[in-house]
């Protein structure tokens, strides 16, 4: 006891830090990451590799609208304004300028990725209670060599119990934003994200702001990402005004959780009384690929007939069938009386 | 001269002005017996009913020691009263600066309020009206001040706010648009989907084999002796002694990490249009030295 008290405190800890058994390591942010945030729609099943398959691709980038009025709309972002460019172009030039313009708006309506929530790090790179009360603080070590991905940096953390840890998310987030700062990103997240703000913008229907907002300051895999973007989501499906997101980027993701959760119903309502068959027939057949177990997938798809492939759903799999029902019938009777007033047309005309 | 008389006979000048003899006097046997006696000096001079100060008359119309809170604000910028000052103009339109000659002053004045009380003959728009509060849930008041074309928050040279007022403008707009009360556009974030899904080509046309999308921890990348990097390469934070005869391979993403580079090669560390040696401490024992690629460092 006598040697004991002569130790001092430092090395006293040391001492019971390395003798006790392992201690749990001290990361109270870690909870953040997934006990208390409610569960998303993309916790039980991967959604990453559905997402990222071509057919889907292909499926969400052909139902985003090409409205390039919208797409190439003017953008409040305190630039300086440039007086408009007026040009006499061949045909060939046109076209050439049609071309670039098209590769544009692609560029422009890349969707943002829709993967799993990450999974909070917990790895521990070395245990040394030599070092406690080494400081008062925590030191990170952060790698700033340029070109490597944020997402691969290394980011260790020394605990002040002396454990060299991996870094967690918040952590690594944090430090990103200050060594290697993203524009339109800040280092405390915008106070839209939070429940009330939220709602409030929501009320608004500024949808595409927060949707931008949260491509910018959050990474995919975030659960806040996931909480904000979910809660857009159903925000518009609540107010069926799916036509807001139309010819932008976040179309694609917004089709895409809404067939994961089968929720698809009122916007085929919706694209049946815009008369967009086949978009309704696209969101059909996604689905069909992300249900593969639903009863209407053996149904033979007909380019040609969308109207059919939505039938053949709402018989079989649509949970709202009344309304899509009602819609249905109530485009075929349009169109048959179209048909009838053109046949009229045609007969007062002698033909 | 001793120092005490030196002080002494700053005293006296400093203070024979205000108090007259006596005072200096007193003070005077304050500062020889300690400071214990500014206390009562003071006490005595409050007591004198000369030197009462006397209350300043302020106008009413230029007062603006009240503070005005938001919700009347609001509720004023709805009201009939504002609707016959200002009609549909901007607060700002029907201002006019004072200044002498043909163009104004490069900057507007540091500020129309001073102690509570407005103390120019001309207040600029925000001070004048005192109902004008500049708060982030003001949002009808703070668009006036903001351009319609790009968003930006107009200059005084257009708005002739004081300075103050300009400054209060901008925290005012900057905690708006954090709240999402003003909204505005960011620059275009381009995803690189490799980051997100390893196995995405972009310039394939299969279907990605599904593979589990959690990037794995970066430490997991094994550092062996030769400091080969993996098809992500960087050699990692450590120093690391290689000890093959072509140095660090570094890829299409190489470079050699966070250390300093001893190079033993007389040609120096090879770099094209993008490549830099980073931040390593490597100790090459080959004579080429740290092959960087297109990429590398």
């Amino acid at each position: 006891m006598e040697v004991w008290r002569r130790l001092s405190v430092g090395v006293r800890a040391a001492v019971r830090a390395s003798t006790s058994p392992p201690a749990r390591v001290a990361a109270p942010r870690l909870a953040r990451t997934c006990t208390t945030l409610p569960t998303t729609a993309y916790d039980d099943r991967d959604p990453a590799p559905l997402f990222f398959d071509t057919n889907v691709q292909d499926i969400l980038k052909r139902v985003t609208g090409r409205n390039y009025n919208k797409i190439f709309r003017r953008r409040f972002d305190e630039n300086k304004l440039k007086p408009p460019k007026y040009e006499f172009l061949t045909e060939g030039q046109l076209n050439e300028q049609m071309e670039e313009a098209r590769k544009k708006a692609e560029a422009l309506l890349q969707m943002p990725p829709v993967v799993r929530q990450r999974e909070a790090i917990q790895e521990v790179v070395s245990r040394d209670p030599a070092l406690t009360g080494l400081d008062t603080c925590r030191y990170v070590f952060t790698d700033i060599s340029y070109g490597i991905s944020d997402r691969k940096r290394f980011i260790l953390v020394r605990d002040l119990d002396g454990t060299l840890r991996q870094a967690s998310w918040e952590e690594r987030d944090r430090m990103n934003q200050i060594y290697n700062p993203r524009n339109g990103r800040k280092l405390l997240p915008y106070k839209v994200f939070e429940e009330k703000n939220l709602k409030n913008v929501l009320e608004r229907e500024e949808y595409e702001f927060v949707l931008d907002l949260a491509c910018a300051q959050y990474e995919p895999d975030d659960p806040d990402y996931q909480r904000v973007t979910g809660q857009v989501y159903e925000a518009l499906e609540a107010r069926r005004c799916y036509q807001v997101l139309h010819s932008t980027r976040h179309y694609g993701p917004l089709c895409f959780y809404l067939v994961w959760n089968r929720k698809i119903d009122n916007m085929l309502t919706t694209l049946i009384q815009e008369e967009m068959l086949s978009e309704g027939a696209d969101i059909v057949c996604l689905y069909h690929i992300l249900h593969p177990q639903c009863k209407s997938a053996g149904h033979p798809v007909d380019a040609s007939q969308p109207l059919q492939t939505i039938k053949a759903y709402m018989e079989q799999d649509s949970l709202q069938r009344a309304k899509l029902q009602l819609a249905i019938q109530s485009y075929m009777e349009i169109v048959e009386q179209r048909q009838q007033h053109r046949e009229e047309v045609q007969a007062a005309h002698g033909l | 001269m001793s120092v005490s008389s030196l002080v002494a006979g700053v005293l006296r000048a400093a203070t024979g002005l205000h108090t007259g003899r006596t005072g200096a006097r007193s003070i005077l046997q304050g500062w020889h017996r300690g400071v214990a006696l500014s206390a009562a000096v003071r006490c005595e001079e409050n007591d004198d009913e000369d030197n009462v100060k006397v209350k300043a008359e302020v106008d009413p119309a230029k007062d603006r020691s009240q503070v005005i809170p938001v919700e009347t604000s609001l509720k004023y910028m709805q009201s009939q009263a504002y609707q016959t000052t200002y009609g549909d103009d901007p607060v700002w339109k029907k201002y006019r600066r004072n200044f002498k000659g043909a163009f104004a002053p490069r900057e507007t004045r540091k500020t129309c309020i001073r102690s509570g009380v407005i103390s120019t003959g001309n207040p600029c728009p925000a001070c004048r009206d005192e109902y004008l509060v500049l708060d982030p849930v003001n949002v009808t008041l703070l668009r006036q001040f903001i351009s319609p074309h790009n968003n930006a928050i107009l200059p005084t040279s257009t708005t002739n706010l004081c300075r103050k007022k300009q400054q209060a403008l901008t925290v005012a707009v900057r905690q708006a648009r954090d709240l999402g009360l003003l909204t505005f556009d960011i620059p275009f974030r381009h995803y690189h989907y490799p980051d997100y899904y390893p196995t995405v080509d972009s310039t394939s046309s299969t279907t990605p084999v599904s593979h589990s999308t959690e990037l794995p921890p970066p430490s997991s990348q094994t550092r062996d002796s030769t400091g080969h990097s993996d098809s992500q390469g960087h050699c990692g934070l450590a120093a690391v002694t290689l000890e093959d005869s072509e140095g660090c391979h570094s890829d299409s993403q190489g470079h050699c990490g966070l250390a300093a580079v001893t190079l033993e090669d007389s040609e120096g560390c090879h770099s094209d249009s993008q490549g830099h040696c980073g931040l390593a401490a490597v100790t090459l024992e080959d004579s080429e030295g740290c092959r960087s690629d297109s990429r590398g460092r």
